[in-house]
């Protein structure tokens, strides 16, 4: 009886071992794999744009779009009288669908599921969840420093001025 | 008193082979799949159907291979070339095209069936398992195809249908990543849905196929609850169930090469991520109920409620337990019933309501000419109406020699 009690667990430690060894390679080889399909690189936007005075330089109720690395950039000069300069990150909270403005309306259209927001980024009607964000903007000049984060707005002037 | 079958010489290719290999283990296997005869028998030609369309994808979709470029520089060029400047490109192409939403359109109806005649039941849980895996798979291979052409409509689906997965918590933003390649929609995430699309799923999708038709050979055909108790007459899949099935293969090559030529696959704007998504825009009919479901409902709540009924569908069998022993629970007819009128009600608003607008397109190719394609298909039509003829007289013929030889 001991005989085959200990053939029996002799076989269990063995396949136990297999299995474990197999287990660890498998998952050792999903760590890089995973790294590798997810393209994990950290890719920051950038941390702040520069851009000239005719990149800006908009008619009052006119949009225009720009990218920001890889973000597209709605730019609205609002009708007069108030006439101010909004930039947003033109891509819909709701799905991620790029934004546009719609110059008669003076409004932010979503056309995939027809969300309306307005020119403070706010919802006006439609499924988006959250209102749009907006980039921090100062002038530098007769250009623009344009930044997602608004401690990176800063950096501009400080590197200019540095270099 | 069934006759003997008489005793024919095998054919020389036949036993060249036998010499050789030994078929015979096989060639048992493959006698020994019946299939039932009753009213509802044409749901067995559904799955063979969409089976010959993802043959028909496979082999248009290699033609498209060779001229196609999955980089954001080159993709929706090399399209336009396809369609314009490759003899016959705009053919296979809009095969291709074509020839997806007959397959999804199959794999669909095929789910349908096996849903409503409850032929998940035990013991085919691994079937349904095998099957609904493939439906993903099936769905997942037309979305991804979906980007390639790099135009405005597939742009926009693609940001749509890779942002859901955000709404998940702790591994959402992990996912649109793997998806994307990146953050955005970009020339990475083409060259990944190239990858997806013509390698990784078909491959699992092929695989899939093996375990679910070796399942389907094992295990035999499942009957319509309520009918299993009766004998009911069977008829071989060799040589007579096949042969209804190539009459159908032929019949939908004839109407997919009809429609390749009379409404060719529309090439679209090529996609600028400055501009916004155009008015009206929508992704392909599958996933339209879908799509207007979001537009309603909070992103939360609406991807919550399709991942439960994704979960709810893969599993089950191991739910309608009482299907295994025959009995036939209204209860989930209902939920079946009640699930289908929401997508068909959803899918027609949807139809129904404004689309996009987009100019005509024009085909410059040199290759497509009406008149010369309406003389092939013409000529198409008549080998293939002589084809399906002799199919049938085949079939009957291999009846009635069955049931003189074997008294069936």
């Amino acid at each position: 009886m001991k005989n085959r009690d200990s053939f029996l667990s002799r076989r269990r430690f063995l396949g136990s071992m297999v299995g474990g060894g197999m287990a660890t390679l498998g998952a050792g080889a999903l760590v890089p794999l995973v790294q590798y399909a997810g393209n994990l690189r950290h890719e920051p936007p950038p941390d702040y744009l520069e851009l000239d005075r005719e990149a800006f330089d908009l008619a009052p109720g006119k949009g225009k779009m720009l990218l920001y690395g890889q973000i597209p950039m709605l730019i609205v000069r609002t009708p007069e009288p108030a006439r101010e300069l909004k930039i947003f990150v033109a891509v819909c909270t709701h799905f991620d669908c790029t934004v546009g403005y719609v110059e008669g309306g003076n409004r932010i259209f979503c056309a995939c599921h027809e969300g309306y927001y307005g020119v403070d980024g706010e919802v006006i009607s439609g499924p988006p969840p959250r209102p749009l964000r907006q980039f921090f903007q100062r002038p530098k000049g007769d250009r623009l420093i344009v930044a997602l984060e608004e401690e990176n707005l800063g950096k501009a002037f400080a590197e200019s001025a540095a270099g | 008193m069934a006759k003997r079958l008489p005793n024919l010489p095998p054919d020389r290719s036949s036993s060249w082979l036998g010499e050789r290999l030994d078929l015979e283990p096989l060639v048992r296997l493959m006698a020994h799949k019946m299939v039932p005869v009753h009213r509802h028998s044409w749901i067995y030609l559904l799955g063979g159907a969409a089976l010959f369309c993802f043959l028909l994808q496979v082999a248009t979709g290699s033609l498209l291979m060779l001229y196609y470029q999955p980089t954001e520089a080159a993709a929706h060029a090399s399209v336009t070339r396809i369609a314009n400047e490759v003899p016959y490109g705009w053919f296979v192409r809009s095969m291709h095209a074509w020839g997806a939403n007959f397959f999804i359109g199959l794999v669909l109806l095929h789910f349908l069936t096996v849903l409503f005649t409850r032929a998940y039941r035990k013991p085919r849980e691994f079937t349904w398992l095998s099957g609904m895996s493939m439906l993903f798979l099936a769905l997942g291979i037309g979305f991804s195809g979906y980007l390639l052409p790099w135009n405005e409509l597939s742009y926009y689906a693609t940001l749509v249908g890779t942002q859901i997965p955000g709404t998940l918590p702790v591994i959402g933003d992990f996912v649109v990543h793997l998806l994307r390649g990146g953050a955005q929609v970009t020339g990475d995430t083409i060259t990944r849905f190239y990858a997806a699309h013509v390698v990784i799923l078909p491959l699992l999708l092929g695989g899939g196929m093996l375990v679910h038709l070796a399942l389907v050979q094992f295990q035999g055909m499942s009957r319509p609850l309520g009918m299993g108790v009766e004998e009911i007459e069977e008829r071989p899949f060799f040589s007579e169930f096949a042969l209804i099935d190539a009459c159908l293969w032929c019949l939908l090559l004839g109407i997919l090469a009809t429609l390749a030529l009379l409404l060719p696959a529309e090439i679209g704007v090529e996609a600028d991520p400055l501009k916004p998504a155009p008015e009206g825009i929508e992704p392909e009919w599958y996933f339209l109920f879908m799509f207007k479901t979001l537009k309603h409902v909070p992103e939360t709540v609406g991807v919550l409620f399709f991942s439960l009924v994704a979960l709810f569908l893969v599993f089950l069998p191991f739910f309608d337990r009482g299907a295994g022993r025959g009995e036939k629970n209204p209860i989930f007819t209902g939920i079946f019933l009640c699930g289908l009128g929401y997508a068909v009600v959803f899918e027609l608003l949807a139809l129904l309501g404004p689309g996009m607008e987009h100019p005509p397109e024009v085909l410059t190719a040199p290759t497509y000419d009406l008149a010369h394609g309406l003389v092939s298909l013409a000529l198409l039509w008549a080998v293939i109406g002589f084809l399906v003829f002799y199919l049938w007289k085949m079939m009957r013929e291999n009846t009635r020699v069955r049931k003189l030889y074997k008294g069936g």
